[in-house]
């Protein structure tokens, strides 16, 4: 859209560096409209009076004006349930009610609590392991990916389709894979010779942590192997030949050209990765329910079984925000690291 | 000139001219008004609109015939009724949302715990549920259904949860019918010996929360006193029960009922592999409705199905199940209506309905209901006349309170049971940690209204 500051003849520095030669477009306008009458009205809009005449003043209030239907969306459905969470979580509300303040008496007892401090270990060990599997799988997916050149499309599209499937919907597919007696894990292990007895997946507190950490692997590989894949290939083929004319071996190149290029793409992926993964619910909701005894709880499954199941809402609360505070550091710091990025000029 | 002409036909075309609608809207705002104001809708518009929330029964038919009764009733009383159901696991969060927006349904079915959880959220119906009782012979156990001394809520119906066992692998071990959790446990290890372990649930979902509490009261074990608040689970019979468990668990089940849901046991025995089960009849009528085979057999699997009461233990037969309630929101703008529709469905002829379609699937908590002729039909039901007289709320020798509900919510007593079956705690540990749990879940209960 023309920006109306083009035509002014006393032009400022700032208009000169909002687009790229604004001074021919009343040129250009002209030429658009020329003979057909139409040329006026455009030039009408886009005219140097045109912003002046904006009732609110100026672009700086334009500007707040046009932000303020995404704000009060944000505010509405992200603002306004936070800061009730807040609210619950330092009060004593059952559901239903707004409660009274207990100050942080609801986190003091949920340390004491044997099931907090459990699924509290539980979310640290899932996140850490998902995320971590996560990115040495997805750096290697991108880079086999990077690698292909026939049916590059069709297996880039294949290969987001965890991403895609609803979760609830993929995680009752690998329940079904994990059944002890008829699922097709055992099955097939047993048929192969593998095995003689079934695999407690789900039973076994250790493999079901682990059947969880491998289906949450599953469903965000795609994730970090199309982000990763794009960061690599925004990297120009030229540090490459210059390394290879060096002499450079791939490990070489790998570790000084590629890691450290794509390392802000790298980040910003670990960085919502760990919030999503730290806020998973389906998978463990549908495959153990936070079991057995309480081995694969994590946060948001424990606050949905103690805030709308069990109605103790304050608890529920108080469980689903008590790594915030960490969270916030930790995204705080990451965003620091990913800001000194490195270029190669 | 011709131009002009299309247009104005056009717009005469379309027969709302721009005067005209501007004299249709203010005459349209002004009646909007007069209705606002009197807060009554024109005569030909007035049908009230009653909704009611259930849960997705496991026998679809019963759900038919709920839907077929709001109909009759709508159209004898002028009324919309909308049923609406949604699967068991997600009603919990629909209620918390409905209560905390209040909007929502009219009615609304509630589990054990929910008329103590949403008390100030319910209507009073102790005069329907008294007139209800009177022309039924009375509810059975009326003295479970006072929420803090009130009828908050009409019981609806219980789901039993009887043993379903294999009579032909009885046959095979040369055993009768257990009755007594030792019965179960000898049959078991002999079953389990030729490759039919029996399927107790030892996990985080509700069959093991039932089972598991008929074990314990079956020894004379409890988790809380009358009051509701005492908590004791510290007894020399909680040991006994769970050291019965871990002979149990090692020799007549397989470690995968540590991982179970609510449907696992039913794929277990329907699929072949289990002997036992205790669970509802839903195991059976869904293997009769899908003609299920016995593995490397032509003979379908429901013919070898049978019922038999819980087991006993050494002190009592005692048992619990799914306490299904209906409950009025007290934001409800149909109070009346709610109550109207209620009175309706608890007719007797309905309620034979309602029954008869569920195939017995819904046990009446009322006395007269008790005897309907389906549990005479098919001597796979004889278990249901007598079911009832051993069935308590799952809060037991307590009441019904949101305490008793968050207990099960948090699986305490299946964790107590798995952490000691597993050896990853002792005896002793594991009954120390879920008294814990479960004195810290009463003690949250404490700063409420009694």
């Amino acid at each position: 859209m023309p920006d109306g500051s083009g035509g002014r003849p006393n032009e400022s520095a700032a208009g000169d560096a909002a687009g790229p030669s604004p001074r021919p477009l009343p040129c250009g306008v002209g030429e658009v409209g020329g003979g057909h009458g139409v040329g006026g009205r455009v030039v009408g809009l886009a005219g140097p009076t045109r912003i002046a005449r904006i009732p609110w003043g100026s672009e700086r209030l334009a500007g707040y004006a046009f932000i303020a239907p995404a704000a009060a969306i944000i505010v509405g459905l992200v603002g306004y349930p936070f800061a009730l969470a807040l609210w619950f979580s330092v009060s004593d509300a059952w559901v239903g009610e707004f409660g009274r303040f207990v100050g942080l008496a609801n986190y003091r007892r949920l340390l004491q609590n044997s099931i907090f401090r459990q699924t509290l270990q539980n979310s640290i060990v899932f996140t850490a392991s998902s995320v971590a599997l996560k990115t040495v799988l997805g750096l290697a997916l991108a880079l086999l990916l990077y690698r292909i050149h026939g049916f590059r499309r069709l297996i880039r599209g294949a290969v987001l389709m965890p991403f895609v499937i609803p979760t609830a919907l993929s995680t009752l597919g690998w329940w079904w894979l994990f059944q002890p007696t008829y699922g097709v894990l055992n099955w097939t292990l047993k048929r192969l010779g593998m095995i003689t007895t079934d695999i407690p997946w789900l039973a076994d507190p250790y493999l079901a942590m682990l059947s969880v950490v491998i289906v949450n692997t599953w469903r965000g590989l795609p994730f970090y192997a199309m982000t990763i894949l794009a960061g690599l290939m925004a990297i120009p083929r030229e540090y490459y030949e210059a390394a290879e004319a060096d002499g450079a071996g791939a490990w070489y190149r790998f570790r000084h050209i590629t890691l450290p290029l794509i390392k802000p793409v790298l980040g910003i992926v670990v960085l919502f990765s760990t919030i999503l993964t730290l806020a998973d619910f389906n998978i463990v909701f549908v495959l153990t329910k936070g079991g057995p005894m309480n081995m694969t709880h994590l946060f948001s499954t424990l606050s949905f079984q103690l805030g709308t199941a069990g109605g103790k809402i304050s608890d529920g609360a108080a469980v689903s925000l008590f790594l915030f505070p960490v969270l916030v550091a930790v995204v705080t710091l990451q965003l620091r690291i990913i800001r000194r990025q490195t270029a190669y000029e | 000139m011709v131009r002009a002409t299309m247009k104005n036909q056009r717009r005469e075309g379309r027969g709302l001219s721009r005067r005209r609608f501007i004299a249709t809207a203010a005459a349209g705002t002004a009646g909007l008004a007069g209705i606002l104001a009197s807060g009554r809708a024109p005569v030909l518009a007035q049908t009230r609109e009653l909704k009611l929330l259930t849960w997705s029964h496991f026998v679809p038919a019963s759900d038919r015939e709920l839907k077929r009764q709001a109909e009759e009733w709508g159209q004898q009383a002028r009324t919309k009724v909308t049923i609406d159901t949604a699967p068991h696991l997600q009603l919990p969060a629909k209620k918390a949302a409905e209560a905390t927006a209040q909007a929502g349904h009219d009615i609304i079915l509630l589990y054990s715990g929910d008329p103590d959880l949403y008390l100030d959220h319910l209507v009073d119906v102790s005069d329907v549920a008294q007139e209800i009782g009177g022309k039924l012979g009375g509810w059975y156990n009326a003295e479970d259904f006072l929420f803090r001394g009130t009828w908050k809520a009409l019981p609806w119906y219980l789901i039993t949860w009887p043993i379903a066992y294999r009579t032909d692998v009885l046959e095979k071990v040369g055993e009768k019918a257990p009755d007594s959790w030792e019965d179960l446990y000898r049959v078991g290890k002999k079953a389990k010996a030729i490759g039919h372990p029996i399927g107790i649930a030892i996990s985080h979902c509700d069959d093991a929360n039932f089972q598991l509490r008929c074990l314990m009261w079956g020894y004379g074990a409890s988790y809380v006193a009358k009051d509701g608040k005492a908590v004791t689970l510290n007894s020399p019979q909680t040991a006994e029960t769970i050291e019965f468990m871990k002979r149990f668990f090692k020799d007549a089940q397989d470690p995968e009922v540590l991982s179970w849901d609510d449907s696992h046991n039913n794929r277990c025995l329907e699929g072949g592999k289990c002997f036992a089960i205790v669970n509802p009849s839903s195991a059976y009528e869904s293997a009769k409705d899908k003609k299920i085979k016995i593995p490397g057999t032509e003979r379908l699997i429901h013919e070898v199905i049978d019922h038999t009461l819980p087991p006993r233990g050494p002190v009592r037969r005692a048992t619990t199940g799914q306490y299904n309630l209906l409950g009025i929101w007290k934001f409800s703008k149909n109070v009346d209506a709610a109550k109207e529709f209620l009175r309706f469905h608890y007719a007797e002829a309905q309620q034979d309905r309602f029954i008869a379609e569920s195939r017995g699937y819904n046990m009446p908590f009322l006395q007269k209901m008790s005897n309907h002729p389906i549990w005479g039909t098919n001597p796979k039901y004889a278990f249901a006349k007598e079911i009832m007289r051993y069935t308590h709320p799952p809060g037991w020798p307590g009441p019904m309170t949101d305490a008793s509900q968050l207990v099960m919510d948090l699986y305490i007593i299946p964790d107590m049971f798995a952490f000691a079956v597993t050896g990853r705690m002792s005896t002793k540990d594991a009954i120390a940690w879920a008294e814990k749990e479960i004195a810290e879940v009463h003690a949250g209960r404490k700063r409420r209204k009694t």
